[in-house]
């Protein structure tokens, strides 16, 4: 018997797809640095790029603040979601990679103003646009997911998924890895994105990826590139 | 929310004037009492933001270098202004809180294919910029971007004799592409033709009664 698929499954889908507009096509969050610097050379250096990006920048923090963003809003509350939004913004060191993260998140909020949007989204974009909330990705990309009913442990998976995804897009533009070196890649990842359990509270934020960003602030300095980040 | 300024998305094949389309262009609008802002897709470098710094802003100080902003693509120039264009739309939004006052904004695509269009949200007014060394083949091969723009420009029609194109035939092909719309020859190194180009957005994307009938009516006024 064939069960009918849930709305928010799809919506899923639609997140988690490279042609939902959220920017993020441009960004390759330092593996261009990693690159030029030939730090990275191959598939097997851009997995490890990835694997630890995960496990010292985003599980720790994006997936946190995502986490954090949409137990507020089951509660209703908007001074939590603001809370965890301006805590990311504050520990992002990079400026481009927290520029690159609120033009990514605001975009993200209006296409969903066009599509499925609820009181309290409405309500976050309304402080985002008066200034009193920086609108980093990972707070309306969770915003999002509440506004179109997406379970917190599935908007998890899709930010994980959408990380991975983009860079290794961005590391075949680059030609480090081949398409199917790439599609290699996203399968060794599956494991990392699908055992993800991160924590909800916001004293458990962290971050340290210091070559990471060091790479990525040389990248704002780049006369010659290819990516926003 | 900030009021809407008006946008002109210009596209067009690499190196065919894009840049040096609107190093032109916005003198030409100043002097008719306009002020914009440019918005540079590039995609491998920041190098046509900064030479349009230095140019219009530096040298002509027609605008403040913060009005002239640099965007990388990741290497996908039409994801950047059709399918994806968050972070031009994003970096608008800054800018109409920034300065809600100014004319016009003027977005340039990176160098593409002739397939290139813009997001009708991104653009309110199209230009398409080819020139002839490219061929003259060009209108006639047609290409999306050809077809639909509100103003097509085939440029460096100096170098016409030199690459064996011939213009009459690219007038031709352009009108049968394109019935009814309009095309302008131009030569963005002298700056050549480019005054009707602005008079194209005056009227077409700002609203303006062409300056030439102004000009007219204050003649006979006069
Ligand atoms: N002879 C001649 N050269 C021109 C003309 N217009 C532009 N050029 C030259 O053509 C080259 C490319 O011009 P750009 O304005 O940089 O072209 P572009 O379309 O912005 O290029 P990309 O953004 O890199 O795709 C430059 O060296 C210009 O000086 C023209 O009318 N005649
Ligand atoms: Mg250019």
């Amino acid at each position: 018997m064939f069960m009918i698929m849930h709305s928010h499954e799809f919506h899923m889908m639609q997140l988690a797809d490279s042609f939902f507009p959220s920017g993020t096509f441009g960004f390759s969050g330092g593996l261009e640095s990693f690159v030029k610097s030939g730090r990275i050379k191959d598939k097997k250096g851009v997995l490890l790029f990835i694997r630890q990006q995960l496990e010292f920048q985003i599980m720790p923090c994006d997936c946190v603040v995502l986490s954090a963003v949409m137990s507020s809003a089951t509660s209703k509350d908007i001074d939590g979601i603001v809370r965890a939004d301006s805590r990311y913004y504050a520990m992002k060191l990079v400026r481009e990679m927290r520029t690159a993260s609120t033009r990514s998140g605001k975009q993200i909020l209006q296409t969903l103003a066009h599509i499925k949007i609820n009181e309290l989204a409405k309500e976050f974009r309304i402080m985002i646009d008066q200034g009193k909330s920086p609108g980093t990705y990972p707070a309306c990309l969770a915003m999002a997911a509440y506004s179109l009913q997406i379970p917190a442990e599935s908007a998890v998976r899709i930010m994980l998924y959408t990380y991975c995804s983009s860079i290794v897009g961005s590391a075949v533009r680059l030609g480090t890895v081949s398409h199917i070196e790439g599609q290699r890649v996203l399968c060794f990842l599956a494991q990392d994105v699908s055992s993800a359990t991160p924590k909800r509270d916001l004293d458990d934020l962290w971050q340290l990826s210091p070559l990471a960003e060091i790479l990525q602030m040389r990248h704002e300095q780049d006369e010659f590139r290819m990516f926003i980040t | 929310m900030a009021r809407r300024i008006p946008r002109v998305g210009i596209g067009g094949p690499v190196g065919s004037g894009k840049t040096r389309l609107i190093e032109q262009l916005v003198p030409a609008l100043t002097r008719k009492g306009y002020r914009c802002c440019i918005i540079s897709n590039d995609v491998v470098s920041k190098e046509d933001a900064q030479r349009m710094q230095r140019i219009l802003a530096t040298e002509a100080k027609l605008m403040p270098e913060n009005m002239i902003i640099g965007i990388a693509t990741g290497g996908c120039p039409h994801t950047a202004v059709r399918e994806d264009p968050s972070i031009n739309l994003a970096v608008i939004d800054e800018i109409e809180h920034k300065d809600p006052t100014l004319d016009l904004i003027i977005i340039e695509s990176g160098g593409d294919n002739t397939m290139t269009t813009f997001s009708s949200e991104l653009a309110d007014y199209f230009i398409y910029i080819v020139d002839v060394a490219g061929g003259d083949k060009y209108p006639r091969k047609r290409g999306l971007g050809i077809e639909s723009c509100d103003l097509l420009v085939i440029n460096k029609i100096d170098l016409a004799p030199h690459v064996g194109a011939d213009l009459s035939v690219m007038a031709r092909d352009a009108k049968a592409v394109r019935p009814g719309k309009p095309v302008e020859f131009v030569n963005c190194r002298t700056g050549d033709g480019v005054e009707r180009v602005a008079d194209h957005l005056a009227e077409g994307l700002l609203f303006d009664k062409p300056v030439s009938q102004k000009r007219r009516k204050a003649a006979r006024r006069g």
